[in-house]
């Protein structure tokens, strides 16, 4: 039984590689920044789409952590963002115009680069608008973290999604490009996440935030997923098989302990509620490219988005990193 | 008199180089021994900047391989090198790359020499299961350990068990008695050429050699045959977690580790760069050891360590799974459920929550939405109370608010007749403390004046029925409980009431005058002697059963209610 479920994920895993590989021809390069093939680099991949004003603050706060190069793949943008990114030392740059939806939501793209580029190096798998977090973070930098995770013999490193939001309206928002978003985006929910255990993968399902209590209240089912493995000692055999919520080799979703204990983890805070989401909305409802044909953006916009407003008395404001490991929403596993 | 340092190198020769530096500057005395695995050229680049340094010797190398007896050997080279190139050297110290000095070496000196012939190493009797962390620790003495833990696990841990079923036990040579501690230690001049020289030294080799960890263990037990005077302690500060990982320092360290015990730290992260420019430099001066930043530096460092092991009770967390063993269920903190209270009393959570001055919820799993004090539709957390939501996950939803309102009483009240499941859970979680009024269903059953006796008679089934699950759950499980009779809810409502304000709110004194009026239960006598005379076992005097029948004679359970 057991023997035949791990062959069945194994030809799961390469039916992964072989959609990976049949998209091989989707991609093409525009550049290979200097520091690619750097033997020691930590790596960042993205898939974006007209992101041009959060493009700066996300290369500096990764720069900041000790990122040493940014692999991303531009989606046909057409703000300017491909220009701009051109000109960054430390971004190599592919361009597509295929569909994001076919590609498995980027994913088969980002399994490609990972697979070329990323071998043997940690891997920090994040979009424009998530900013991880993790234990010491604002004193150490991410290969304080990986070096740590490799004595540990640890492979992935587990990152829950963390929605933040304004106090005010979404249209009362000023945000400037460049501008760190978590100077308007203030708040999270700290207290009002489930979690499911014991898919295919073996992976956590975890759901609840902002989004489920405001859009999803009547199917909290189809809330969305907010478990994400971000961060991983990629080898050119493993997959991401949904977003990043899921890897195969299975083994890599274990990124909890059942015996009382706790893992390390951190968090990705989520920048996505800015006043730009407006028009990332009616944009998205339209190219129907994203998860679920856009069941999010159809929640999104049947609330009067002008108006949206996640802020309550019980909205949490964040401070640093220890206060999320206080409120338990990730651990510093150990790592003192 | 001066220091010999013995250093043992196997990486990050930049650093190994700059804490050389600063040793000889000091006038240690060093002795460098580098793991043969290196690469030559690492090596050479790690030589060259030493030149013809007098107070410098390389030894020869050796392979080392973490936990086997090839470290002893490399210590035991270093050292000899030291006692014979550096005639005045008074004491070795043993140190690794990846050590870094926490006090100025001056301070050190002045110390050894105030302790002439003293050995200072950490030095525990093994057995005694309090010094390894993670580990074998009688067996690494008794059983042969030929293969690496790190690169030949299969074979290790094969031939571990193999000698466990052929009880094997090895005998230490005479006059030794097995002893532990971390490598990293100052021994004096004199008990380490004994050691050296120990006329059984060949014997000794030998049988250390198949010891498992026995650089924790060598000197550790020979000192205790050796020396004079020993300070079972070591002067480099380490720490290790509950798996045996050593503990690595930061450049945010830096504010505790002068005043930490010892001299020297270990490990410290090859690119904590404050550490190594601060610690290393010439105009070092750190301030007295103060005992409070040591404490704190524990505190901390114990808060984010014990994460690993112990977790947080009750938390559940993308890195940490409840597992509800032996059915035992898991929460953070302590509450209260009150069931059968709003069928019997009027208003009653206003009533309790003014007597005790704490928020006490209504039906936290009612149908529709969870009925939060001052009707609040969101609680702390943001947690909603919205119904499709909690029922989509209720366990969550009632582990989510017990974590989240750990730090404050928990008082709410339970009927939902669907949620036997949550039931289950709560009777089984030694944090909760049900209060279960039985018959609680009768008078607004009564109420709905239901005249078909069919209907009438499953009504009743189906709460007995509900009401046998939960007594007998609750009588197997760990949750604190206690049963009341309706009969003395109804006619005593004090001698029910006052003991349970006294358990809520231990502290308040004074006694209500105004009790929460009942609900109308005019009839009720009627009403259970007619469904009594209709072949239904009802006795609203009954509080707690005796154990459920089966338990006793294994006989298959009996349904009095049928």
């Amino acid at each position: 039984m057991k023997l035949t479920r791990s062959y069945k994920l194994r030809l799961l895993r390469k039916k992964w590689q072989l959609r990976t590989w049949r998209k091989r021809k989707d991609l093409s390069l525009v550049k290979l920044g200097d520091a690619a093939r750097d033997p020691n680099g930590i790596f960042v991949f993205t898939t974006l789409r007209n992101e041009h004003h959060r493009l700066p603050y996300f290369l500096q706060y990764y720069r900041n952590l000790g990122i040493t190069q940014f692999f991303i793949v531009d989606n046909n943008s057409t703000d300017g963002s491909a220009e701009y990114l051109q000109a960054q030392p430390d971004v190599s740059l592919w361009h597509t115009k295929a569909s994001y939806k076919s590609a498995k939501h980027g994913i088969l793209w980002m399994n490609q680069l990972l697979y070329k580029y990323g071998s043997k190096h940690w891997c920090l798998n994040v979009d424009c608008d998530e900013f991880f977090v993790y234990p010491h973070v604002s004193k150490r930098p991410i290969r304080a973290l990986t070096d740590w995770l490799d004595t540990r013999s640890m492979r992935s490193f587990p990152a829950m999604l963390l929605d933040m939001y304004a106090k005010e309206n979404l249209k009362d928002i000023k945000y400037n490009a460049g501008q760190n978003p978590f100077e308007v985006l203030k708040y999270f929910d700290s207290g009002n996440y489930t979690q499911q255990n014991g898919g295919q993968y073996g992976n956590l399902w975890i759901q609840g935030g902002p989004r489920q209590r405001k859009f999803f209240a009547n199917q909290p089912r189809k809330a969305p997923a907010l478990n994400k493995i971000p961060l991983v000692k990629w080898k050119s055999s493993y997959v991401y098989t949904s977003s990043t919520h899921s890897l195969l080799p299975r083994s890599l979703n274990l990124t909890f302990d059942d015996k009382g204990g706790e893992k390390i983890s951190g968090c990705l805070l989520h920048s996505k509620f800015l006043p730009d989401i407006d028009d990332k909305i009616s944009e998205e409802l339209q190219r129907q490219e994203h998860y679920g044909e856009g069941q999010e953006y159809k929640a999104y916009g049947s609330q009067t988005s002008q108006k949206l407003n996640f802020w309550t008395a019980h909205s949490t404001r964040f401070q640093n990193w220890q206060q999320l490991e206080e409120l338990g929403l990730m651990s510093a596993g150990g790592w003192s | 008199m001066s220091i010999g340092i013995a250093l043992l190198l196997h990486q990050d020769f930049d650093r190994a180089a700059e804490l050389t530096h600063a040793l000889l500057r000091e006038g240690c005395k060093v002795a460098v021994h580098i793991d043969a695995k290196t690469p030559t050229i690492e090596m050479a680049d790690y030589a060259k900047t030493f030149g013809d340094h007098p107070n410098l010797t390389l030894t020869n190398r050796i392979r080392c391989e973490w936990g086997m007896f090839s470290l002893v050997q490399a210590q035991l080279i270093a050292a000899e090198a030291l006692l014979n190139r550096f005639p005045r050297v008074t004491h070795v110290v043993q140190l690794s790359g990846s050590c870094l000095p926490t006090r100025p070496i001056s301070e050190l000196k002045q110390f050894l020499a105030k302790n002439r012939g003293t050995d200072f190493i950490e030095s525990v009797v093994a057995g005694q299961k309090n010094w390894i962390k993670g580990g074998l620790e009688a067996e690494r003495f008794s059983l042969y350990f030929p293969f690496s833990w790190r690169k030949q696990r299969i074979l290790f841990d094969g031939f571990v068990k193999i000698q466990r079923k052929l009880k094997i036990s090895r005998k230490m040579p005479t006059g030794l008695e097995p002893h532990l501690g971390s490598q990293w230690w100052a021994l004096c001049r004199e008990t380490l050429t004994a050691i050296l020289q120990d006329p059984k030294r060949r014997e000794n080799d030998r049988y250390f050699s198949k010891c498992w960890i026995p650089d924790e263990s060598y000197f550790q037990t020979l000192v205790r045959k050796h020396a004079k005077r020993i300070e079972s302690r070591s002067l480099t500060f380490s720490r290790f977690d509950q798996q045996g990982n050593p503990m690595m320092f930061y450049n945010d360290h830096l504010e505790y580790l002068e005043h930490l015990e010892g001299f020297f730290v270990r490990k410290v992260w090859r690119n904590a760069n404050m550490l190594y420019e601060t610690l290393l430099s010439p105009e070092y001066t750190p301030d007295q050891r103060d005992r409070e930043m040591r404490l704190t530096f524990a505190a901390q460092t114990e808060r984010l360590e014990g994460r690993r092991n112990r977790g947080r009770a009750g938390l559940s967390m993308q890195s940490r799974v409840l597992k509800h063993r032996n059915n035992r269920s898991e929460t953070a903190a302590p509450y209260s459920v009150l069931l059968g209270f709003d069928k019997t009393f009027v208003e009653i959570d206003s009533w309790l929550s003014k007597q005790i001055n704490q928020p006490v919820h209504g039906d936290l799993f009612a149908l529709g939405h969870a009925e939060m004090a001052q009707n609040a539709r969101l609680s702390k957390g943001n947690l909603t109370g919205h119904g499709k939501i909690r029922d989509y996950a209720p366990l969550d939803f009632l582990t989510n608010f017990v974590w989240n309102n750990r730090k404050d009483p928990i008082i709410f009240q339970f009927w939902s007749v669907k949620k036997q499941r949550l039931f289950q859970f709560m009777a089984n979680d030694p944090n909760a403390n049900i209060h279960y009024i039985r018959y609680a269903w009768v008078p607004s059953l009564m109420q709905e004046n239901i005249t078909n006796m069919a209907v009438l008679k499953r009504r009743v089934a189906g709460f007995m029925e509900m009401e046998r699950q939960r007594i007998d759950a609750l009588s197997v499980g760990f949750a604190n409980f206690k049963i009341y009779a309706l009969a003395d809810v109804l006619v005593q409502p004090a001698s029910i009431l006052y003991p349970l304000i006294e358990e809520l709110a231990p502290k308040i004194e004074t006694r209500p005058r105004i009790l929460p009026k009942t609900v109308d239960w005019q009839g009720l006598e009627k009403f259970t002697n007619v469904l009594k005379n209709n072949g239904m076992n009802i006795n609203l005097e009954l509080a707690e059963n005796a154990r459920p029948q089966w338990h006793d004679n294994q006989s298959k359970p009996i349904l009095i209610a049928e």
